[in-house]
């Protein structure tokens, strides 16, 4: 009798793990972006597209600073490079930006950048948040499931594991893809660092 | 003549008392039709204009989109004011559709379920013009970043069906505004530069040209938009519907105050003449007997009249007061001549004067029938029928109405009729009249050649600033015309039509980059016809052979795509599915004929348009703003045929009446007052429109009037005249103040034409006295 209490304890305390808390009630220990620091990190992507038996991989660099934007530079399989900023998403074509989209008008585009700077808890809106037991006790695992119409049309859930910084995104989609992204080699560059770190084509698009 | 005043004076108690009947009895009939019968008074503009059934049509349609933007610092508090606005239109039971933007997404959902089958053959313009340009390889490339980008643009990679994307491409190029946004619970806004405007889009059960539609919104809606800019939201408003009341109101605002000073102006300036109320008793008589047998005889003959109809030929009828103040004028002649105490020897004083002024007024109203404007016909019944009355009044009541006693005219009065008769004794002294006609010939010279004409609709329009505003506002965040102008396309055949239509886009696109027009919306850019659709095939067979291997081999997928899943092989669309809204007002099918409307946006000059359509038979341009405005020059011509028209007839009529030589002197001041006023406007350099044409109709009525009057005087008698001038010009001249275009020209045409007519009949035709002369 006492094992099956046991038991059902340990069940309702997993189950309190992963039911929804408020984001002011989440408290995980991670490195937040600020506003004036550059993060430059690595990625490995890998798309598991419905019908294709291998995923698609590919392979970056990723370049945040705070609040002005993101570029995402893609070397491998082939060289392209994606700029986030407030004001929309650009495609570089010969070294210049091209506007693709407004961000105003993608809420995944909005919401990823939210995420790599770290802000999921406080900036994400919209999204149910909840706290994933983790094997490992220095990582966090964080699931968000959309609240909204819109969104949950194509997204079922984001996962984000993380320690200090944010390691692993998984975009889990609607029709069956899914986006594993693996985010490693974590530099943070604060004040005169970030002139040096950045190239002048780079500090234009992220400053224009 | 002298036989019916014999008549007249046989039974002059008998008829008199008929007539009152018969007044009595219309005046009954205007109260039962008017006030008692709901619908006998019309209150949509549009019954005002020739019916057309496609632009009846259009305009219902086009006319009835409305669009209302909310801004907040909150956009919380811009939607809770986009919720009361819902409830206010159920509550109120106004007459707006709110569009239902999930409607509209499902049934384009349905539709692009309902092609996907065939999307073989439904390309971008873009990707069409890409692969017929060899650009394939920029397809590939946007595919390929598209595949490993994780900010998708374009939806989830579908690699196996359409590994380029082109159908997701093809759906997003239809999107017209990509600006706007829902947020998942019914509510749209659009988001520029950090601001949010909530987003509010309606169509009108009922015409905007409705007065009833107008209220309605006027009394509930608008007092809640105002409700909400007091609490800091920022309101804009785009649709006709706004247009037009804006319009209406500002019109009704001038019209009632130069009313009321008109009003004003003309008691106060009867009562410093004659200083009694008699005149005011046979002034009301005659204008409420003429209204009545007006209306009455509107509404025998057309069953139903409009409201502005109502108005303008009442208005009109405020000419009929000219004739009292002629018949009140001869009573103080009569004092002073004791052998002409008879009862009728005012109506005989009057004779031929005032029978040939109501004719010839009535001649050239009575010849707007012939104008196919039911607004026109109505005015043009309403004006001839109150005029005649308002003579019959004159002549069977006029002697019970004012008696003729001693009576001393006002020292204004005599002060007017003297200035009057020094200034025409001077200009037949100093032989003044040769230098007026030179002076008017020159002007009228000038004026001719500087003379063009205005009949577009838009320059009739009023300018509201802030609708303006909003209307560039909302253009800025949206991409939204309300043009009305389209090409329309019939035949039997789905296929040939649709072929004929991507036959002329070549030329469009042309047009297109000449600015001559901003842009297009054509059903094939839907629903392309089944050539062009083998075509679309062809050129992305030639797409997978030459970059499919590529594109796979970049992404490491191994194994080829199967060719069957890319639907090359698929038939052709040859049925029209069921279309989205906004695209069903493009095909309509009625009696095996198929017709298709593709619409301009933004068409610079309807020339360009129409020389295209020239050089491409079967197809047909519909303006129907363009047409109007061609109604308007129709319109302005008729009307100044009609006023040649009734000149001709006139001077026919004096001629055999008396002869050539008496023709010219009672003609000339009137035809140079003519000429004068045209040239005038013309050299202040405003083009000559279809209202100063109306104006100048009253002014050759009224100008026609001065001459017979002054001419079959025995003395002269300036003081009628001045004051039936003066009444007129407070009555209409001061229209010339009206901010909106028709109103003012209006009243431009008779303020200069009244005053040059009254000025050249009293220099022409006042006999000249060298002793003082007194009423």
């Amino acid at each position: 009798m006492n094992k099956i209490l046991i038991k059902f304890a340990v069940f309702l305390c997993g189950l309190l793990m992963i039911i929804p808390v408020h984001s002011s009630d989440i408290k995980i220990e991670h490195v937040k972006i600020q506003d004036n620091q550059l993060l430059k990190t690595t990625f490995k992507q890998k798309r598991f597209l419905q019908g294709i038996s291998q995923p698609i991989e590919s392979l970056g660099e990723l370049i945040v600073l705070g609040n002005k934007g993101i570029i995402w530079n893609t070397n491998s399989p082939f060289p392209s490079t994606v700029l986030i900023t407030p004001l929309g998403l650009y495609q570089i074509v010969d070294h210049a930006p091209m506007t693709v989209l407004k961000t105003d008008n993608n809420a995944m585009m909005s919401m990823i950048s939210t995420i790599l700077t770290g802000s999921f808890i406080e900036g994400v809106k919209d999204f149910e948040i909840k706290a994933l037991p983790h094997p490992n006790k220095k990582k966090w695992e964080i699931e968000l499931i959309p609240k909204e119409k819109k969104m949950k049309s194509f997204i079922n859930s984001i996962k984000i594991e993380g320690a200090q910084y944010v390691q692993s995104i998984v975009i889990q989609r609607t029709n069956g893809d899914k986006d594993l992204i693996v985010i490693e080699n974590h530099t943070i560059f604060v004040g005169k660092e970030i002139d040096k770190a950045l190239s002048p084509e780079h500090r234009e698009w992220l400053n224009g | 003549m002298a036989k019916i005043i014999r008549y007249l004076k046989k039974y002059h108690v008998h008829i008199s008392c008929l007539w009152l009947c018969c007044v009595l009895l219309m005046g009954a009939y205007c109260i039962n039709s008017l006030f008692l019968t709901s619908d006998r008074l019309q209150h949509n503009i549009l019954s005002l204009l020739p019916t057309h059934d496609h632009m009846e049509n259009m305009s219902q349609s086009l006319s009835g989109k409305m669009i209302i933007l909310l801004k907040h610092e909150d956009p919380v508090v811009a939607k809770m004011a986009l919720n009361k606005i819902r409830t206010l239109i159920k509550e109120k039971k106004l007459p707006i559709i709110e569009q239902n933007y999930e409607f509209t997404a499902e049934q384009y959902k349905n539709f692009f379920k309902a092609i996907y089958p065939y999307r073989a053959g439904f390309l971008s313009d873009k990707d069409r013009n890409l692969l017929i340009n060899h650009q394939k390889k920029q397809i590939a490339d946007q595919a390929t970043l598209e595949a490993v980008n994780p900010f998708s643009t374009l939806g989830p990679a579908n690699l196996q069906q359409d590994p380029f994307y082109l159908f997701p491409r093809f759906v997003i190029s239809l999107k017209d505004n990509v600006a706007i946004e829902n947020d998942g619970n019914g509510n749209l806004f659009i988001t520029n530069k950090e601001e949010v405007w909530t987003f509010f889009q309606g169509n009108l059960t009922n015409s905007a040209f409705s007065f009833e539609t107008q209220n309605s919104i006027s009394d509930h809606l608008i007092p809640l938009l105002d409700d909400f800019e007091h609490k800091g939201i920022q309101v804009s408003t785009v649709g006709a519907i706004f247009h037009a009341m804006a319009g209406a109101k500002q019109a009704s605002k001038e019209v009632s105050h130069i009313g009321i000073l008109s009003l004003l102006g003309i008691i106060g300036l009867l009562w410093l003449v004659f200083r009694t109320l008699a005149l005011f008793r046979i002034v009301t008589v005659v204008m409420l007997t003429s209204v009545i047998v007006g209306i009455s005889s509107a509404l025998i003959i057309f069953q139903k009249i409009h409201i502005l109809s109502l108005v303008f030929g009442s208005s009109l009828l405020g000419v009929s007061v000219d004739y009292a103040i002629h018949y009140y004028c001869k009573t103080y002649q009569c004092d002073e001549d004791k052998h002409s105490r008879d009862f009728f020897t005012i109506l005989r004083q009057l004779t031929p004067a005032l029978p040939l002024a109501v004719l010839s007024s009535c001649l050239g109203y009575v010849l707007l029938v012939c104008i196919p404007f039911p607004g026109v016909q109505q005015m043009a019944i309403i004006t001839t029928a109150g005029l005649l009355s308002a003579f019959i009044s004159i002549y069977l009541w006029g002697p019970y109405l004012v008696r003729t006693k001693n009576r001393e005219l006002s020292h204004l009065g005599k002060k007017i009729n003297a200035v009057l008769q020094d200034m025409v004794n001077f200009s037949h002294r100093f032989n003044f009249n040769k230098l007026l006609i030179i002076a008017m010939m020159s002007v009228f010279s000038v004026g001719i050649v500087k003379l063009h004409f205005e009949d577009r609709l838009q320059y009739f329009q009023p300018v509201n600033e802030r609708l303006k505003k909003d209307e560039a506002l909302l253009k800025s965040l949206i991409s939204f015309d309300n043009s009305f102008q389209y090409l329309s396309i019939q035949h039997q055949s789905l296929e040939v039509m649709l072929q004929k239509i991507e036959s002329i886009i070549p030329e469009l696109e042309e047009l297109k980059l000449k600015k001559e027009i901003s842009g297009y919306r054509s059903i094939t850019s839907l629903l392309p016809s089944q050539k062009r659709q083998e075509e679309n095939k062809y050129l992305l067979k030639t797409l997978y052979q030459e970059h499919l291997k590529d594109f796979l081999n970049k992404l490491n997928i191994v194994e080829h795509s199967d060719v069957s899943f890319l639907a090359l092989n698929a038939p052709l669309l040859s049925f029209v599915p069921a279309l989205p809204e906004g695209w069903r007002d493009l095909i309509d099918e009625k009696e095996n004929m198929i017709t298709a409307k593709l619409f301009l946006m933004n068409v610079q000059d309807s020339k360009t348009i129409e020389t295209f359509v020239g050089k491409n038979p079967g197809i047909k341009y519909v303006n129907p703003i363009g047409e109007y405005s061609e109604l308007f020059s129709l319109y302005r011509n008729i009307i100044m045929a009609a006023i040649v028209l009734v000149l001709s007839m006139v001077v026919v009529f004096i001629s055999l009446y008396n002869n050539l030589k008496m023709m010219i002197k009672i003609m000339s001041p009137i035809v140079l007052s003519m000429m004068f006023t045209l040239g005038l406007i013309s050299c202040l350099g405003f083009p000559l429109t279809l209202f100063h044409m109306l104006g100048l109709m009253l002014v050759q009525c009224l100008g026609i009037d001065y001459a017979f009057f002054l001419y079959w005087e025995d003395k002269s008698n300036f003081l009628a005249n001045a004051l039936t001038a003066l009444t007129t010009i407070l009555s209409f001249g001061f229209l010339i103040f009206s901010s909106s275009i028709a109103v003012h020209d209006f009243g431009m045409a008779v303020f200069i034409g009244i005053l040059t007519c009254f000025f050249s009949t009293t220099f022409f035709l006042g006999k000249p006295q060298c002793a003082k002369l007194s009423l």
